[in-house]
């Protein structure tokens, strides 16, 4: 069918570079019979072809919708039933499609609009030389205080054939490596920590198989920012729409710390136009569905879906500790990112919003007037004006406006629901987004003003790194002393993974350890 | 034999509280030692109106009293259901609550116990007691089941604290054994230090800045605490501050105030003054009852009452289950796609909206999709209609796309043909309004509850109500009521329509006189419930919706809705004529009639009247 097209388009691309990366997964594609698949396991099943499949997952793979939309149903389905999704593409490849399939001509430049089929061998790359299963592995395993931590994980994967398998779990690093490896996902997601293995779910009843712990998350979507952002729409994001990641991350990162005293959060760029919070001390992974929920009520500020016009909506003039920390961290962003650079109130369409929010007739009209009057003001004069109007009017009701409006164009919005459902999936750090391409690499929380999503490296940008590795210094098969990745650019996030994160955690899980054992020497020495 | 001893002994009390109140004078309240003087034996086992229900009772009951004790408590639960349905704040829930509580659950205090007689007391604090665990043995077969119980028993002991004496909560704190530290402001300054990194040592400059900025902050917090504080005793605000007392608890422990941010947190401690003690008072209750259940669902089976309680507690409980929607009417089955841009004029308001964004976008997220999905097999329509319905609604995407991203998924899964293979039933207001919060880019919701004024008025505008009543409804919303301003609407909207049809029934009940008002049988509290009235008045039928067909009686009464005021009709059994006071019985009697078409009602009618003699 459609994938008919697909290897003759590959042997028609050029193929100029003499790639060792790349030789080194031929070999590996007619060893491991995997590599390949991607390429044309799907026209052997008689399902769409691969460019076909690309374009579905691009389409689709907005994180907002991942969580929020349409794969509500799906998400909460039952393990039984998520894996009769899973179409047999996994164990059903057509060997003789392997051997038809030109290996050099995949070596062929990548257009970044144009991920199609590569990708799966890019990532076949990644998973095997890039991917930190090692340090993945340490930080799911907390220590292993508890055995079960990560053997009882749900990962689920979702492959370049939209086949969206969950509840896989491993015993091992490597297991899930080879796992990985063996079905080339184009995502990987982390779920809570189960009362049983997630592999094994199927052997208990549903409601005998619950979630017991998992990280408090947080996704942050810009698409959720597009009813206030003027620069973008939609997928794309700028320098000055990624602003409201940096509001964000720290407004949540302060309140975690400051107001519930968590430790260990890890920020990650989710690699696209969105970002992903986990906390990971035991007192987040062990709260309840009701502390979460509380969690998430405590930080929202802004409710309210597309009928509603007022999102922010306060009560009274003194605010709660939280949120005038908050506030402090907004109102720094308002004037140079919301009025000088995304000038939302330069045009009547853009004030008409703005002005909306306030609920006296008289002031909206007179602002508007005032601003149609003089074409020429900026918006920082408007701003002013506005302020100045509203705080004129000898209501109390009015004076807290332009702060209520100051908070629903700054203040972060989270997904709640990915936060509230403990059986919720979330996008594993160090993922790569199939359409840009880009790892999902953490964020450093104290510099989030200086990260740019736009430097991140890119999994083409990373493979041919690794093509520059000069003999000697690297392995092909991963199995160096130095692990590839030291020597591409994704070397600085991994070490920032591990420096702030992995190893702040386990100062406390041993400092943990050791209190329990001193607890245990005192009865022994009774 | 055991109930003869009881009643000796309580008499025995009884004389001795008369001599104990000739000696000591009318007392305000009484305490512990007192209550012993008067009864040592109610002192014992119900010292107070609040019980922890730690120990279960060993009495001896006929069956007969078993059940009707369970069934007066079973009223008691509801009535604080539909209460907290209709009511937003605690105030008003307990006036909806107080009388049908004081009717078949009263408890009086111990400051009446010389009036009313100690074992007056004790007889009620036991059936109190009794009742409370039968119910449990009801309720704990199931999470649904014991969710709801739960919820229900913290309410109502929510409320009996409210009622009860101040030094009876403290002393019921006290022996409740709660583990509460209490910590004084200073304490929380020596924490904010820590917590901030700065030493006692520091200069006094940055100690005094940092807390007077903390002790805005604790004022911001809590302003009504200072406020009462100084209400008191007078004095500064910092006095006040001084004064107050508050207990340090992980915030886990409060989720409730933090959710509503009314405490203060400081490294994963909540600070909760004494004024939301309740709060961690009725958690408590909470974490008792929910474990004492699961205990008791673990224990059952063992009872071995097959044949004689298991019936009786069957009974109880099923009358709480099964308050679904189901599809049962005439239509059932028989709406096609092609017919719901004509039916659309009989959706409420929420599905109309989610209709017409759906018809603008060719698009809804994946929650509106639920909700439309459902009503819509709610009002008849089947699999395949659906499946095709939506894939024309989605207009604007290639058929590729639709495939891929689940849409055929999603219609399947909502019919039980996915997932977990539930038939799943459409929602009712109360979800519609309490959970999935309509976020960005979600049409999905209450216009009630989740529009702001403006969008609502240019809704009422486009359904043509008058600007009076449309202010009524803006107001009764903006309080809360949006199940009632819902079906003030549909009083204003569909009854117009069909006035015609109606007259002669509104002439009927009319009666007295008064205005032709277009009324309701009883108040909106599921979108399918508007659809089948609003149809069942273009047919002429002019009865209850497909849920409540097997009930007889007089359909339409005859009270009027004066102008400007909100009176929800509702389908009066003929015993109850009594007026205000009895409403909330009466609404809560009708809820139930409307929900639990299952349960056998002839069966409850004669429980009822023996209860009634």
């Amino acid at each position: 069918m459609l994938g008919g097209d697909s290897p003759a388009r590959v042997r028609a691309a050029d193929s100029t570079a003499e790639s060792p990366a790349r030789a080194a997964l031929a070999e590996a594609g007619t060893g491991e019979k995997r590599a390949g698949g991607g390429v044309d396991g799907g026209a052997a099943n008689g399902s769409p072809g691969p460019r076909k499949r690309w374009a579905r997952i691009d389409s689709d793979s907005d994180e907002g919708d991942e969580h929020g939309d349409d794969s509500g149903a799906r998400h909460s389905g039952s393990p039984a039933q998520a894996r009769q999704q899973q179409p047999a593409v996994v164990d059903d490849l057509d060997e003789t499609a392997l051997q038809t399939m030109d290996v050099d001509a995949i070596v062929a430049p990548i257009i970044k609009q144009e991920l199609t089929a590569d990708l799966a061998l890019l990532l076949t790359i990644f998973y095997k030389r890039l991917f930190p299963f090692k340090e993945m592995h340490q930080w799911l395993s907390y220590g292993n205080v508890d055995p079960n931590y990560f053997t009882h994980r749900e990962f689920s994967f979702t492959q370049a054939s939209d086949a969206y398998i969950r509840f896989q779990s491993y015993k091992t690093a490597d297991e899930l490596k080879s796992e990985i490896l063996r079905l080339c996902p184009v995502k990987i997601d982390i779920g809570a920590v189960y009362n049983v293995k997630p592999k094994d779910a199927r052997a208990v009843s549903s409601s005998a198989f619950v979630p017991l712990e998992r990280e408090l998350v947080f996704d942050v979507d810009m698409t959720d920012y597009d009813e206030i952002r003027t620069c973008c729409k939609g997928a794309e994001v700028c320098g000055k729409c990624w602003n409201f990641m940096s509001i964000a991350i720290k407004v949540v990162d302060r309140a975690m710390r400051e107001d519930f005293g968590f430790k260990h959060i890890l920020w990650v760029f989710s690699g696209r136009r969105g970002v992903h919070c986990w906390v990971a001390d035991q007192r987040a992974r062990k709260l309840t569905a009701e502390a979460r929920r509380a969690i998430v009520s405590y930080l929202e500020v802004v409710k309210g879906g597309e009928n509603m016009a007022k999102k922010v909506n306060l009560r009274g003039a003194q605010m709660h500790p939280s949120i005038s920390s908050s506030y402090t961290i907004c109102s720094k962003y308002f004037v140079p990112v919301l009025l000088e650079e995304m000038k939302i109130l330069s045009t009547q369409e853009r004030w008409a919003k703005v002005l909306q929010l306030i609920p006296d007739e008289s002031i909206r009209r007179n602002l508007d007037a005032a601003w149609k009057s003089h074409p020429n003001a900026t918006d920082t004069e408007r701003w002013n004006q506005l302020k100045a109007a509203l705080a004129r009017e000898q209501k109390p009701m009015l004076n807290t406006i332009s702060r209520d409006i100051l908070l629903q164009y700054t203040y972060p919005r989270l997904d709640a629901h990915v936060s509230i459902g403990m059986n919720h999936l979330l996008k594993s750090p160090f993922c790569v987004h199939p359409k840009t391409g880009r790892v999902c690499v953490p964020i450093d929380p104290k510099a989030c003003d200086k990260f740019d999503p736009s430097a991140v490296p890119t999994i083409e940008e990373l493979v041919h790194e690794l093509d520059k590795i000069p003999a000697g210094a690297g392995n092909t098969d991963g199995s160096s002393r130095t692990p590839d990745y030291e020597h591409t650019s994704l070397k600085p996030y991994i070490d920032m993974f591990k420096r702030d994160f992995l190893a702040g955690m386990g100062e406390s899980i041993r400092s943990a350890l050791r209190a329990k054992r001193e607890d245990l020497d005192k009865e022994l020495t009774f | 034999m055991f109930k003869q001893d009881r009643a000796a002994a309580a008499g025995a009390g009884a004389g001795a509280g008369l001599s104990a109140a000739s000696a000591g004078g009318p007392a305000a309240s009484l305490s512990r030692e007192a209550l012993a003087r008067i009864d040592p034996q109610l002192a014992a086992d119900y010292p107070f109106t609040l019980n922890m229900y730690a120990v279960p009772p060993r009495d001896e009951l006929t069956l007969t009293q078993f059940e009707l004790l369970a069934l007066d408590r079973l009223r008691v639960l509801r009535a604080i259901e539909t209460a907290r349905l209709r009511a937003k704040s605690d105030d008003d829930v307990a006036r909806l609550i107080e009388p049908v509580v004081n009717k078949h659950l009263e408890l009086k205090r111990n400051t009446l116990v010389r009036a009313a007689g100690p074992q007056v007391l004790y007889e009620q604090r036991r059936k109190d007691h009794i009742s409370h665990f039968i119910l449990r043995l009801a309720f704990c077969r199931s999470d649904d089941l014991r969710q709801w119980f739960v919820r229900q028993e913290v309410e109502l002991f929510k409320f009996r604290f409210g009622i009860e004496q101040q030094v009876d909560r403290d002393a019921f704190i006290a022996l409740a054994n709660l583990d509460l530290a209490p910590v004084s402001f200073e304490d929380m300054c020596r924490e904010k230090m820590a917590a901030a990194g700065v030493a006692p040592t520091a200069p006094a400059a940055q100690r005094q800045e940092l807390l007077s900025r903390f002790a805005a902050d604790v004022r911001a917090t809590y302003p009504h605490v200072v406020q009462q504080h100084q209400q008191q005793t007078g004095g500064s605000e910092s006095d006040a501050l001084r004064r107050a007392v508050f207990y340090r608890v992980p915030f886990e422990r409060v989720c409730e105030l933090v959710g509503r941010r009314a405490v203060l947190l400081m490294g994963g401690a909540a600070y909760v003054p004494e004024s939301e003690r309740l709060v961690l008072v009725a958690n408590a209750f909470r974490a008792a009852l929910s474990d004492s259940l699961m205990a008791t669902a673990k224990a059952l089976p063992r009872l071995d009452e097959e044949d004689r309680l298991m019936p009786v507690l069957d009974s109880l409980a099923r009358q709480y289950l099964d308050r679904e929607y189901k599809s049962t009417g005439p239509r059932s089955g028989t709406i096609r796609h092609e017919d719901i841009a004509g039916l659309s004029q009989h959706f409420p308001p929420c599905m109309q909206n989610l209709y017409q964004t759906l018809r603008h976008n060719a698009h809804l997220k994946h929650v509106g999709r639920l909700h439309l999905g459902l009503f819509l097999k709610g009002i008849g329509m089947p699999l395949e209609e659906a499946l095709v319905f939506w894939r024309k609604a989605f207009h604007k995407m290639s058929d590729d796309e639709y495939n891929k991203k689940g849409y055929v998924y999603n219609v399947r899964y909502n019919y039980g043909m996915e997932g977990k293979r539930t038939d799943y039933t459409p929602y009712s207001c109360a979800k519609i309004i309490t959970s999935m919060q309509p976020g960005a880019g979600d049409a999905h919701g209450c216009p009630f509850r989740h529009f702001s004024p403006e969008r609502l008025g240019e809704m009422m505008q486009r359904l043509s109500v008058s600007e009076q009543g449309a202010g009524e409804i803006l107001r009764t919303s903006r309080e809360g009521h949006y199940q009632l301003a819902c079906t003030r609407l549909f009083e204003l909207t569909r009854g117009r329509v069909h006035a015609a049809a109606q007259a002669q029934q509104n002439q009927q009940a009319a009666g007295q006189g008064g205005p032709p008002a277009f009324q309701l049988v009883e108040p909106i509290e599921h979108p399918n419930q508007w659809f089948d009235l609003s149809m069942g008045l273009e047919s002429g039928e002019h009865k209850g919706s497909a849920r409540t067909p097997a009930k007889p009686g007089p359909a339409a009464n005859g009270r009027m809705s004066t102008p400007g005021q909100v009176k929800i009709q509702t389908q009066t059994q003929t015993q109850t004529q009594t007026q205000t006071p009895m409403q909330t019985q009466t609404q809560t009697q009708t809820q139930m009639d409307y929900e639990f078409d299952d349960v056998d009602m002839d069966a409850l009618a004669e429980l009822e009247r023996e209860m009634d003699r």
